[in-house]
């Protein structure tokens, strides 16, 4: 099907296109936020389908893919924000006696991580892949996967840890 | 050390992360499928119908070139032939036919 899409079949890309949805949108949704998930993705996919000659090995096109949503979320996401208020209360004491995470606004919270971070983060968390898969998808070495890691969890430590936060503190994204 | 409620809270926020990505998106991926090959579809035509302009933009100016390139000899005289005609004024009952862009024909009558 990849070679059929490298030969110019818009209804075998189609299909590709069927297949890696669900997982580049969820990828998207974490690191450029819900709002722009799916436009970015699609937007990339109309970009990868120009670039498919590109592709040599056909058994790396979902890594290849993602590398184009990936350079896609990051950019968006930079330009997006420099600085994203935060006026959710991380004081985890619910009144209607949710569990703490019900009221965590997740997108605000990866928010206050850099990109490559959220990327990491969500590899890690979400997909469960390996130190050298994720540097393999993101073009980064497995000791910055580490270390993309560590951060990111320190930040969020910090972040949802602390009993409370002021509402409306602003986090610098960089 | 990490503190146990950060720790708890990071786990929290890891459930409702996934939770969170677990909701359905808006387009289905057969709908986005159809996004965008229609897309990719529209950007084809487009893609064809420049390349019709470009060639036929590139016709027009060779033909203009080629149409100049083959101007009839002697249609516009050259300079040197301007010359003699300025220099060498026709006398009375005198003719001038140019044989070619470079022969001028005299006649009397």
């Amino acid at each position: 099907m990849i070679l059929q899409a490298q030969e110019g079949s818009v209804d075998a890309f189609s299909e590709l296109v069927e297949r890696n949805w669900v997982w580049l949108v969820r990828f998207a949704r974490s690191v450029a936020g819900g709002a722009d998930a799916e436009d970015i993705v699609q937007e990339s996919l109309v970009a990868a389908w120009s670039r498919m000659s590109s592709l040599r090995d056909p058994d790396a096109f979902p890594a290849w893919l993602l590398r184009i949503v990936a350079r896609r979320c990051f950019r968006n996401a930079r330009k997006r924000a420099r600085w994203v208020p935060l006026p959710m209360s991380t004081d985890y004491i619910d009144p209607a006696g949710c569990s703490p995470a019900e009221s965590v606004d997740v997108e605000r919270v990866l928010n206050i991580l850099p990109v490559r971070q959220r990327a990491v983060m969500h590899f890690t968390v979400i997909e469960g892949r390996s130190d050298s898969e994720i540097g393999a998808l993101l073009g980064i070495a497995a000791a910055s996967v580490r270390a993309h890691r560590r951060r990111a969890r320190a930040t969020l430590r910090t972040a949802l840890g602390e009993p409370r936060i002021e509402k409306g503190l602003s986090h610098e994204i960089t | 050390m990490k503190s146990p409620e950060g720790f708890e809270s990071q786990q929290w926020f890891e459930r409702a992360w996934k939770r969170w990505l677990d909701s359905p998106t808006h387009r289905s991926p057969e709908e986005a499928a159809a996004a965008v090959a229609q897309m990719i579809r529209q950007r084809r035509r487009r893609a064809r119908s420049l390349w019709l302009y470009a060639a036929a933009a590139a016709l027009l100016v060779a033909g203009i070139m080629i149409s100049l390139s083959r101007q009839p000899d002697g249609a516009v005289p050259e300079r040197s032939d301007r010359k003699v005609q300025e220099e060498e004024p026709l006398g009375q009952g005198q003719i001038l036919l140019w044989l070619d862009g470079q022969t001028p024909l005299y006649m009397t009558y």
